[in-house]
């Protein structure tokens, strides 16, 4: 029952480069060194190695399942908004606030990082 | 245990002061070994179990929880302490409410005594993932106890506390449960509101109790079951007495036992307890039906899509802008928003979630989506298929009332002893399925292998009907003997 893998099995098998891990990286938003990038490719090429034993699979015409809930999550009953947190509360939680407002980094600007 | 203190200090047989004082000198003594608390409210506590005590006096009615001591796995928001997920993202994050399931067990009268550790962000199998050490397996402090919420199985194992709650994605209550001797369920999803839960993937998340005994199962379950406004996916279904049946024996109840999870890659001990468990339930009065899940093996890989895939999409939310960690950037060297972005999460998130970000990232990304994720999803309807071909009625078919199999393929293992991913995601195997088609399941201890000294416990899992956990406990409780 167990399908372990040896190495070997995914030798063949392209999995994403470091390039690509990098890419991704950057969608995910997340800064990888190059060393990281690489050992996250040789991970995910023995993960995905694994996962494509789903191909054996015939699911021609078989409907994709999002959710154990069918046909899908409950709306809301209405129009009235719900209790919400106080600002104060919730410009406390945040790491850097100016008075009622978050305080974060400059949004529209000259810099590449802007 | 749980129940037994309830009665207790309802009858004053104990007060809840001295109740809480005795669970928090159990922690405080066994803490520093097994690191299964990261924050325990002594204060708090204390003061809880007075009120409860003084509402006794009072003649106030009380709930059926009272002053019975819970522990709470870190990734569900508590008003007071820290919510953590066992991350240096949240390590300083202080919630602004509690959730739905803690807030209904402090109702029912529970003395929430701490926060327990997890593998962070309950992405783990073995509670080493974890930015403030991970916790021990009371049976062997060199084991793991088990994941994600390995934290509140040790807590109850080591009798700090009767009862504690977990949440489960793919297995993580009921493994940890298997390793260190508890008992373990999952609801059905949407019994369980996760309103408060830090959300991993979405579609499979739930949350439930690990206990001593099926008996406190049922009691947390049903203090913590049914409809919540603040949880979409919360089920507007009926809660009943989930401890109603628990006497009522399983003569006429018809168990699959799927053979192919019988596997030789198993440590023979957890064959040993699947076969001991039917022949338990057999010699009780039910009756064994040999079946298959003819998809069931394809499970953990598709788990392994579309929980990284949902996990991707939330943990999008810990950016460094509204709360959890950010990062200093330099606005001079012209740092801005998105190195903000990149620095909070690449500093704040462990080795193990990054590597699910980028996973669940790939698998969604163009190109990849119909070859990973729309397959994965598929693979989920036919695994949900196979479950109700087996519980239908009137088809034809087993028409049976649970699935019996393995929770692990083998007892904890030693700490460290699995450093490649896809062996640690390989634990999972029999428990992610439960988590795929929505069904409830439980994790019970019937027995222990030694090995290298010490006596580890081997859980057997049941997983039940959709909304039949009053069923599933029956059964359970036949194999408590």
């Amino acid at each position: 029952m167990i399908a372990r893998m040896a190495s070997s099995e995914i030798a063949g098998v392209p999995g994403p480069s470091a390039e690509d891990v990098q890419r991704v990286a950057s969608l995910a938003r997340l800064d990888l060194s190059e060393r990281a990038a690489t050992a996250l490719a040789h991970d995910l090429a023995a993960i995905l190695g694994h996962v494509n034993r789903l191909t054996e699979l015939d699911v021609a015409g078989v409907e994709p399942m999002t959710s154990p809930i069918e046909p899908g999550n409950r709306w809301a009953d209405g129009e009235t908004p719900g209790p919400t947190l106080p600002a104060e509360t919730v410009s406390a939680l945040a790491p850097a606030a100016e008075g009622p407002f978050i305080a974060v980094a400059k949004v529209l600007g000259d810099g590449p990082g802007a | 245990m749980g129940a037994r203190i309830a009665e207790d200090v309802a009858t004053g047989v104990r007060s809840a002061t001295e109740v809480v004082r005795g669970a928090l000198e159990a922690i405080h003594r066994q803490n520093a070994d097994l690191g299964a608390f990261l924050q325990v409210f002594d204060e708090h506590a204390t003061r809880r179990g007075a009120e409860i005590d003084a509402m006794r006096a009072g003649g106030q009615s009380l709930g059926p929880l009272a002053g019975v001591p819970v522990a709470v796995k870190d990734n569900m928001a508590l008003d007071h302490g820290r919510t953590t997920c066992s991350s240096r993202f949240l390590e300083h994050y202080e919630s602004p409410y509690t959730a739905t399931a803690v807030q209904r067990l402090i109702d029912a009268g529970a003395v929430i005594v701490g926060k327990t550790s997890l593998d962070e962000f309950a992405m783990g199998s073995s509670c080493e993932r974890c930015a403030f050490g991970g916790a021990r397996n009371p049976h062997d402090l060199d084991r793991v106890p088990g994941g994600s919420s390995g934290g509140s199985a040790a807590a109850v194992a080591a009798e700090m506390v009767p009862i504690a709650l977990g949440s489960d994605t793919g297995g993580s209550i009921r493994q940890p449960a298997a390793f260190c001797g508890a008992v373990g369920l999952k609801p059905t999803y949407g019994r369980v509101s996760r309103y408060g839960l830090v959300a991993f993937a979405s579609s499979l998340d739930q949350i439930g109790p690990i206990t001593h005994s099926v008996r406190d199962a049922a009691l947390t379950l049903n203090a913590i079951a049914g409809l919540d406004p603040q949880d979409s996916t919360s089920a507007d279904v009926a809660v009943e007495d989930f401890g109603a049946q628990l006497g009522d024996g399983v003569d006429g109840v018809r168990i699959a036992l799927i053979g192919s999870c019988l596997s030789d890659d198993n440590h023979p001990a957890v064959n040993e307890a699947v076969c001991a468990g039917a022949a338990t339930l057999e010699s009780a009065g039910a009756t064994i039906v040999e079946a298959e899940l003819p998809h069931l093996s394809y499970a953990i890989d598709a788990y392994y899509v579309v929980a990284p895939a949902e996990a991707s999409s939330n943990l999008a939310r810990f950016d460094g802008v509204r709360y959890g960690r950010r990062a200093d950037i330099s606005p001079t060297a012209g740092e801005g928003l998105v190195d903000l972005y990149e620095r909070s999460r690449s500093e704040g998130f462990g080795d193990e979630v990054q590597r699910r970000i980028i996973l669940g990232t790939y698998v969604l990304s163009a190109g990849y989506y119909d070859a990973y994720y729309a397959r994965a999803l598929k693979t989920r309807r036919l695994i949900k298929q196979d479950f109700d071909r087996l519980f239908e009625r009137g088809t034809g078919g087993p028409e049976v009332d649970a699935v019996l199999l393995p929770t692990t393929p083998g007892p904890a293992f030693r700490r460290g002893a699995i450093a490649d991913p896809v062996e640690m995601y390989l634990q999972d195997i029999y428990t992610v399925a439960a988590n795929m088609a929505g069904l409830p399941a439980i994790s019970m201890p019937t027995s222990s292998v030694d090995i290298e000294g010490s006596a580890l416990p081997i859980g057997v899992q049941l997983i039940g009907d959709v909304f039949e956990e009053a069923k599933l406990l029956r059964v359970a409780a036949a194999l408590e003997g």
